[in-house]
C-alpha cells in the first residue's frame, strides 16, 4: 500500500484542517478515513462497533495537486485506517507561521515503528533555507473485511428537505431550547416553516423561522401543506452545532418523518453529514 | 401559526390582566440576570411598572423596580387584588436570551408578555427579523416574601457612593471569606469593611474626602456583620449600576439601592436588603 499526496492551495489546507478540528470537537470513539483515487472521505461511528452517523466526502482532485495511490489491491484499490481528528488538526495548525501559509503540505503513508500518516509542511521563512515541519499520525489500517463496517449508510430521500442560512441563529435557538430541555422537537412545512419547539414541567417554548427554502418536499396532489416532525436528543444537533468549524455556510435540514434528522453542513463544496435517529417521547 | 408582535388586536387583550411590550428586551434582561440569584421570582404589577423579588432563605431579598417608562406599551387592568406571579427565573432568563443577543449589538429583540391572571402561564412573544418565538411559562403560587420593612425613621447611616470604585473594593475580597464586617463612623474613617476569612483578614478604610462618595450621614456609629455568601448576591447588582445607596437602620439591616442606567437612558432601580449576623458573644 502507498500513498502520497501533496497540497499546495492554502483554501484546501484549511478546509482539511477546519473538518478535522470539527471532528475533533465532536470527541467521536473513533475516526476513519478511507483514500481512494477519487475521494478521501471521513466518517465516523457514535461509539465503537455501531453504524456511521457522520460522514464528509472531500475530491481528491480538489485537495491534493499530486496523487499517488495504490490500495489494498487493484480490485480495491483503496486504504482504510483509524486516525485521531485532534491529532490531524494539530498537525495541521503547523501549516501557519507568523511569515504566512505553508508552500506544500504532503501527506504520505510512512512505517515508523508503527504506521503513521505523515505531514510533511514545508514553511516559508526569513532566510533562504526552507524550514520543514514533520508530524506523524499514528494510524491503524483497517483490513478489508471491516471495510464494509465504515462506510456511511444509504440515506432515505426525506419528506421534506429545508435549507437554514441563518445558521448562527439557529445555533442559538437550539442551544437555549436544549438548556431547558432535553428534548427537541423539529417540524419543517413545505410552505417553508420550520419550527424548533420543545416541552418541559415549566412550560413550553418555541421558535417560528418562515420562508425558508425548501429543497425537497414530497408532492401533495390535494395542494395541501404538508408538514414532517420529530423529536430528538437535543444534545446531539448541539453537539454538532458547537464543535462546527467550518464557517457553515447553510445547513440543510432532511426530515423524515419520527424517524431520522439528516443534518448537512455546507462550505462551498464540502459537505459534513450527520444523522440523528428519532426519539420517541 | 405564529402572531406577530405588532399585529395583536387589542380587543383580545382585555381578558388578559397584564400585557406590556418593548422594543428591545436586552433592557430588562440585564436587570434580572442580576437578581439570578434563586430560581424562583416573584412579579407584581402596579400601574408604576413591574417589581421583582427574589429571595434567599428569608436573609436576603432583591427587589428589581422597572417602571413603565421602560415598555412601549403597559397595560395593566384594574382589578380588586394586586396582579401578582411567580415563575422560575431561569427559564424566563433563557427564553429571554433565546436569539443570543444579550450579549451582543445584533438587531434587538422585541417582547411581549401576557398574563391572563392567576393560575394561567404567562406568554411570551419574542421577535426578531422575522423569526418568532412562542413561550409559555408556567406560573408558581406566590409565596410570601419576608417583609423588610425599612422605615426612614430607623435609618441611622446613609452614604451614597459612586459603584466603580466600589466594584472594585468589593471585588478584592477574597472568596473565602466567611464574614464581612460593615462600619459607618461618624469620624474618619467614615467607613470601614472589615472582611475574615480562612486566609486572614481584609481592612478597607474609605475616608470622607475620598471622590467615590457622594453623601454621607452618620447619626451614630454602627458596626454589623453580614454573610459573605449572602452579601455576594448583590455584587452583580452592583457591577451594572452607576450609583449604590447603602443604609443602614439601627438592628443592622442593610439595604443597599443601586442605580442603573440601560442602553436607552431609563433609570432603574434594584434595591437589595440583607440581614446582619447576630454576634454569639
Amino acid at each position: 500500500m502507498k500513498f502520497r499526496g501533496k497540497m499546495t492551495d492554502a483554501g484546501a489546507v484549511r478546509q482539511l484542517t477546519n473538518l478535522a478540528s470539527t471532528l475533533a470537537k465532536m470527541k467521536a470513539a473513533s475516526v476513519t478515513l478511507r483514500l481512494s483515487k477519487d475521494l478521501s472521505i471521513f466518517s465516523m461511528c457514535e461509539e465503537a462497533g455501531s453504524g456511521v452517523i457522520c460522514w464528509c466526502a472531500l475530491e481528491q482532485g480538489q485537495l491534493f495537486t499530486e496523487l499517488t495511490l495504490e490500495g489494498a489491491t487493484a480490485e480495491h484499490n483503496q486504504i482504510c485506517m483509524h486516525l485521531s481528528p485532534a491529532l490531524v488538526a494539530s498537525a495541521l495548525t503547523s501549516s501557519k507561521n507568523a511569515l504566512g501559509v505553508a508552500n506544500s503540505v504532503k501527506l504520505k503513508l510512512t512505517n515508523k515503528k508503527s504506521p503513521c500518516l505523515t505531514f510533511q509542511i514545508d514553511l516559508p521563512s526569513i532566510g533562504l533555507n526552507p524550514r520543514t515541519c514533520i508530524h506523524d499520525v499514528p494510524i491503524t489500517l483497517i483490513p478489508r473485511s471491516e471495510w464494509p463496517l465504515h462506510e456511511h449508510p444509504e440515506v432515505p430521500i426525506p419528506n421534506i428537505s429545508i435549507r437554514v442560512s441563518s445558521v448562527k441563529k439557529v445555533r442559538t435557538v437550539i442551544d437555549r431550547l436544549r438548556k431547558l430541555s432535553s428534548k427537541l422537537n423539529i417540524r419543517a412545512s413545505s410552505n417553508g416553516d420550520l419550527c424548533l419547539r420543545t416541552e418541559t414541567d415549566a412550560g413550553t417554548f418555541a421558535t417560528f423561522f418562515q420562508h425558508m427554502p425548501v429543497i425537497q418536499s414530497e408532492d401533495t396532489n390535494d395542494g395541501n401543506v404538508q408538514t414532517v416532525s420529530l423529536w430528538i436528543d437535543a444534545k446531539k444537533i448541539a453537539q454538532l452545532l458547537a464543535s462546527d468549524q467550518l464557517n457553515t455556510e447553510y445547513l440543510t435540514l432532511g426530515l423524515i418523518d419520527d424517524r431520522l434528522l439528516h443534518v448537512i453542513l455546507t462550505q462551498n463544496d464540502m459537505h459534513l453529514h450527520y444523522l440523528i435517529a428519532a426519539i420517541s417521547l | 401559526m405564529p402572531v406577530q408582535v405588532s399585529t395583536v388586536v387589542d380587543a383580545e387583550e382585555s381578558q388578559y390582566q397584564l400585557v406590556f411590550r418593548m422594543d428591545n428586551v436586552k433592557s430588562i434582561y440585564h436587570l434580572l440576570k442580576s437578581i439570578n440569584f434563586q430560581p424562583r421570582a416573584t412579579f407584581f404589577a402596579t400601574d408604576s411598572g413591574l417589581k421583582v423579588s427574589v429571595e434567599s432563605a428569608k436573609c436576603c431579598q432583591a427587589n428589581a423596580f422597572i417602571q413603565t417608562e421602560i415598555f412601549q406599551e403597559y397595560t395593566l387592568q384594574p382589578t380588586d387584588e394586586s396582579v401578582s406571579f411567580s415563575l422560575d427565573l431561569n427559564v424566563l432568563l433563557e427564553c429571554l436570551d433565546i436569539f443570543g443577543d444579550a450579549n451582543s449589538n445584533s438587531s434587538p429583540t422585541a417582547l411581549m408578555l401576557r398574563y391572563q391572571g392567576y393560575g394561567h402561564p404567562i406568554k411570551l412573544l419574542l421577535e426578531e427579523e422575522d423569526v418568532v418565538t412562542e413561550c409559555s411559562i408556567r406560573t408558581l403560587e406566590v409565596e410570601e416574601l419576608a417583609n423588610f420593612d425599612f422605615t426612614s425613621d430607623d435609618v441611622i447611616n446613609k452614604i451614597i457612593l459612586k459603584s466603580e470604585p466600589l466594584k472594585e473594593i468589593f471585588n478584592a475580597i477574597e472568596p473565602s471569606t466567611d464574614i464581612v464586617e460593615f462600619n459607618l463612623y461618624s469620624n474618619e474613617p467614615i467607613v470601614k469593611l472589615r472582611t475574615v476569612g480562612y486566609m486572614g483578614e481584609v481592612e478597607i478604610d474609605i475616608s470622607k474626602d475620598s471622590d467615590m462618595i457622594e453623601l454621607f450621614q452618620c447619626e451614630s456609629d454602627s458596626t454589623s456583620k453580614y454573610k459573605y455568601c449572602h452579601f455576594k448576591k448583590a455584587l452583580k447588582a452592583l457591577a451594572i449600576s452607576q450609583k449604590v445607596s447603602i443604609r443602614t437602620d439601627d438592628g443592622g439591616l442593610l439595604c443597599m439601592q443601586f442605580m442603573i442606567k440601560n442602553d436607552c437612558g431609563h433609570i432603574c432601580f434594584i434595591e437589595f436588603h440583607c440581614l446582619p449576623v447576630v454576634d454569639d458573644d
